[in-house]
């Protein structure tokens, strides 16, 4: 790890991560390696950065296997934020490709859905956000930290992993994934049914990303 | 618009269509309870999405745009020629079979077809194994087994609109998405269903019509 990425990112413990539905009865459990994650979602400021050094992730160059036609559709030009788009808010309508790329510049990964709810489990989640409406303008970036540091993991936006959906795959049909959804679980199991609902090139207005990396504690 | 382009679910409009929030290969309340979230946080752009996404449609992303290496060759090396495209896993213990079942059937039809099956179980899946899956389905020359490391397989997935998951005895768990393209990668057809080759070879065989219609027009052109 760099010092410039352990300026951005914190280490996360590797551990077991006990998904609360498992797609078959020997799935309870993922093991997950030590890692480091972003401690926010990656903003717009960072991601018009990231734009002009790789300008083929532009919106008006990407190519369309690669994101819908929604792509960075806030910002009022494909080099320029406007008033829609805040520097410090996290980057929304971003599909996974160029999520993944944008991690990829910065010598990390997405992380997978087991990590991501890993690092996520124990921090105060709020039901009412995901019943509320999506703001016109996504807010800033700058929540409480988490005990490991991490903010905004939950409130915000939706984040992509790099394995979206996959959990929700049941050997030999629909499986058990859903019916052990007990109400404490209610809101991961929104957030696996949200990812298990996208498509690589699909970009929603409150759906953004963070990064992770692989290693041990520095 | 081309049928094949309404047939596509990697081509056309986006996260907002209904249509595409049906096909969603999830278990049902999962995608019951998508859309309702989609309702809220998630709908901010659904609606104006529509007309650029529908321009797009209209000559189609290529998934030789995609950057992906496969681990046994070139992943647009079939270019020039239509190509199914699926993927699998060579110890995959019925549902690969099936699947090859029904490419073949499709290719009876389609004699310029090609094949490219793409494993995402690149470790066990050798070159020496891939080659022996090839003798004992008797595939010919047109089909390529190929593999790919699990970021590139998951590149190929994520276009395609397939999903899996290794389970812990090693083997995966896996969504169906069969593909067809035309000969400069564009989603024709797919489906999502194993025993239904229907789609794939209707667009396949209108996709040889057109080529042939172009080629008679070039030739016209040429004699005029």
């Amino acid at each position: 790890m760099s010092a410039a990425l352990v300026a951005l990112a914190v280490h996360v413990a590797g551990g077991a991560y006990h998904t609360p539905f498992p797609a078959s009865p020997g799935e309870r459990a993922t093991e997950v390696a030590a890692f480091w994650l972003d401690r926010e979602p990656v903003t717009n400021r960072e991601f018009l950065e990231f734009v002009a050094q790789h300008p083929e992730w532009r919106r008006d160059r990407v190519k369309p296997v690669l994101a819908d036609g929604r792509y960075l559709a806030s910002w009022a030009a494909p080099d320029a934020l406007g008033p829609r788009t805040r520097p410090h808010a996290p980057v929304v309508d971003v599909s996974w490709f160029a999520a993944r790329a944008f991690c990829a510049a910065r010598g990390g990964r997405l992380p997978t859905e087991a990590e991501w709810e890993l690092a996520a489990a124990g921090t105060p989640d709020e039901l009412a956000w995901y019943e509320a409406p999506a703001p016109d303008v996504v807010p800033d970036i700058g929540g409480a930290p988490n005990a490991a540091g991490l903010r905004d993991l939950h409130g915000l936006v939706w984040e992509w992993v790099e394995d979206f959906g996959a959990s929700m795959v049941a050997g030999g049909g629909c499986g058990t994934a859903s019916s052990s959804a007990a109400t404490a679980e209610y809101m991961t199991y929104m957030r696996f049914a949200f990812r298990s609902s996208l498509e690589g090139r699909f970009t929603i207005g409150s759906l953004g990303f963070r990064c992770a990396y692989d290693g041990g504690a520095p | 618009m081309r049928r094949a382009s309404e047939a596509s679910g990697v081509e056309g409009e986006g996260v907002g269509s209904p249509r595409r929030r049906s096909e969603a290969r999830t278990c049902g309340g999962a995608a019951l309870l998508a859309l309702a979230l989609a309702a809220c946080h998630g709908a901010r752009h659904d609606a104006p999405a529509a007309a650029p996404a529908a321009a797009v449609a209209e000559d189609g992303p290529s998934l030789y745009d995609l950057p992906i290496a496969l681990r046994d060759g070139r992943f647009d090396a079939q270019r020039g020629h239509p190509v199914i495209v699926a993927m699998f896993f060579a110890t995959c213990p019925a549902a690969c079979p099936a699947m090859i079942d029904d490419v073949a059937r499709v290719l009876a039809d389609a004699p310029d077809t090609h094949v490219l099956l793409v494993s995402f179980d690149a470790a066990r899946d050798t070159p020496a194994r891939l080659a022996e899956l090839a003798r004992v389905h008797h595939l010919d020359a047109r089909w390529t087994l190929a593999a790919a490391d699990d970021a590139n397989a998951r590149t190929l997935a994520a276009a395609i609109g397939l999903k899996y998951r290794r389970l812990p005895d090693g083997a995966f768990t896996h969504s169906t998405a069969i593909v067809a393209l035309d000969s400069d990668g564009r989603v024709i057809a797919r489906t999502d269903r194993l025993g239904d080759p229907g789609a794939l070879a209707g667009a396949l065989r209108d996709a040889a019509l057109r080529t042939n219609r172009t080629r008679r027009q070039l030739d016209t052109t040429m004699i005029e």
